[in-house]
């Protein structure tokens, strides 16, 4: 269940493509900016901590 | 596990694979007992009469009762599941059969010389003056154009067909036979398992952590999507497709309509993608075919289109017997697939405790929490049957290397199904592949997103990954140690 939507929102594929059209306003929040600055960083060191070993190897 | 799980294709995958598994491995322990011996080995042909052999030389049985048998097991597998399933098998028959005869049938007339013979010597034995020199796996792309025709300039019947033609099913048990193969060839090649899986890892923290949060920022930020389209598209686009974008869906609690349209996008374009990107490797990596291998596993949504798009770039480089090149494709999109449990568990956690307005609600007030147990009931289960056959044969193998020829013979049964399954996985990929999709009204937003995503970035970075882990690894490796 999604409480957020609207009565007019249904579920039906061309009500929800409308709604994407002209999506509610919604500012990333704090949490969001946390998990994808967390998710990059986090890549970027397993990769090069790979990238090392496999060179070496 | 609840029945929806017990009766979804995923299980099915594993329970088909295993069981082929299975029936073959008594070979390992006695060398001249192929239980699948009799199962139709198709070879390249010019005269029908060269095209069908049996898996085993000595089985005595007939090549027209040998793809009878072929057909007539796959044919009762899939009967099997209806019934179970509670479907009618009766009324499900001629969809099956047809199929089975369309998918079989390209994979057969792919093995035509004209297409697939590559060697000069049985060119002249074929009385051939060229050939399109495809290999047998001519056939595959056969069948994807025999189901993008048939869905798309005949969508009645097309659709009809796919009420049997799951993707799902038939690429998932290719799969998990596809561990058997890349046992047996990695056995007599020392290390080069553990190095492949290394390798594989990097796969994981491309797609989840880099190419996941990219797409999701650019979802968020430029095209202003909200949260709850955002995520499911990032999962769609940048981990492995259908999968991928409905467990998001469902971590998050999005609406059921959200990821199946992000879904039937991925779909489109990772059929596009198989379509184009493999001569592209070919043309632009000519001599590193494992980096081609790898960024197919990378770049290529969907476990479907990712698998067949590593098969088409082993036929176009044709690198010779023993090749790693589809096992390693398999295995980077196997081991992002394995995550997609570890990161839905992530998602919803984060939603649980960030967005507690989008908590889901149950009908008497309370709110439903997120379970330790989501994190196994997402893991696709079609991987435990690729992990058993893969690490229980390489350890057969290991610990008794006299077993080594056994397990090739296992090997050379099961291919004997692996390769239709991948026939009829095509065909399912064309029959779903609706290209009127892309011109809905309503969804060139959710269009430029994934166009600017897999253009922008993730096909680039793909690359540079694939070329940093796999530049300089050899298709084949020499043989250590016998």
């Amino acid at each position: 269940m999604h409480p957020s939507p609207s009565p007019a929102q249904t579920d039906s594929t061309e009500d929800l493509l409308a709604e994407l059209n002209h999506p509610p306003a919604e500012p990333m929040t704090r949490a969001e900016w946390l998990l994808v600055g967390i998710s990059i960083a986090l890549g970027l060191v397993l990769l090069a901590s790979l990238a090392w070993w496999v060179q070496r190897g | 596990m609840n029945k929806s799980n017990l009766l979804s294709d995923d299980f099915f995958a594993l329970a088909l694979g295993v069981f082929i598994v299975l029936v073959a491995v008594p070979t390992t322990v006695s060398p001249g007992v192929q239980l699948w011996g009799w199962a139709s080995s198709i070879q390249e042909w010019v005269s029908p009469t060269q095209a069908i052999k049996t898996v085993d030389a000595k089985s005595g049985v007939s090549t027209g009762a040998s793809l009878l048998g072929t057909l007539g097991f796959l044919l009762g597998a899939l009967a099997l599941i209806d019934v179970i399933r509670g479907h009618s098998a009766v009324k499900n028959l001629p969809r099956h059969v047809t199929v089975l005869l369309l998918g079989y049938g390209c994979f057969l007339l792919g093995h035509h010389g004209i297409l697939a013979t590559t060697d000069a010597k049985k060119l002249k034995t074929f009385g051939l003056s060229w050939s399109m020199g495809l290999t047998g796996e001519a056939g595959y792309l056969l069948a994807l154009l025999a189901g993008l025709l048939l869905g798309n300039l005949l969508p009645g019947f097309g659709r009809w067909l796919r009420k049997s033609a799951s993707t799902e099913l038939f690429i998932k048990t290719a799969i998990v036979l596809v561990g058997v193969s890349l046992a047996s060839k990695t056995l007599g090649q020392a290390g080069r398992a553990g190095e492949l899986i290394a390798r594989g890892l990097a796969a994981i923290a491309e797609a989840y952590l880099l190419y996941w949060a990219m797409v999701y920022l650019l979802a968020r930020l430029v095209f202003k999507f909200p949260r709850e389209w955002a995520a499911p598209l990032a999962s769609g686009i940048s981990i492995c497709g259908v999968s991928a974008a409905m467990a998001t869906g469902s971590a998050i609690r999005a609406r059921p309509g959200v990821p199946v349209i992000v879904s039937s996008l991925v779909v489109v374009f990772s059929t596009i993608e198989l379509l184009a990107l493999p001569w592209f490797a070919k043309w632009l990596l000519p001599d590193d075919p494992m980096v081609a291998a790898a960024w197919m596993g990378l770049a290529v949504k969907t476990d479907g289109a990712a698998t067949a798009a590593g098969a088409v770039t082993e036929a176009l480089y044709q690198p010779g017997a023993g090749s790693l090149m589809l096992a390693a494709t398999t295995l980077i999109k196997v081991f992002i697939d394995l995550f997609i449990g570890v990161w839905c568990f992530v998602l919803a956690l984060v939603w649980q405790f960030a967005f507690p307005q989008e908590r889901t609600i149950r009908p008497d007030g309370t709110v439903e929490k997120v379970r330790w147990t989501e994190l196994f009931s997402r893991m696709p289960l079609f991987l435990v049957g690729f992990f058993l056959a893969f690490g229980g044969l390489l350890a057969l193998g290991l610990s008794n290397p006299e077993m080594a020829d056994g397990i090739k013979k296992v090997e050379g049964q099961t291919e004997a199904f692996r390769k239709p399954l991948f026939a009829l996985a095509f065909l399912a990929i064309g029959l779903a592949t609706d290209f009127r999709k892309l011109w809905s009204p309503g969804l060139g937003k959710l269009v430029l997103v994934y166009l600017v995503a897999l253009f922008g970035f993730i096909l680039w970075i793909a690359l540079a990954i694939s070329w940093l882990f796999f530049h300089g690894v050899p298709a084949v490796a020499p043989a250590v140690g016998g």
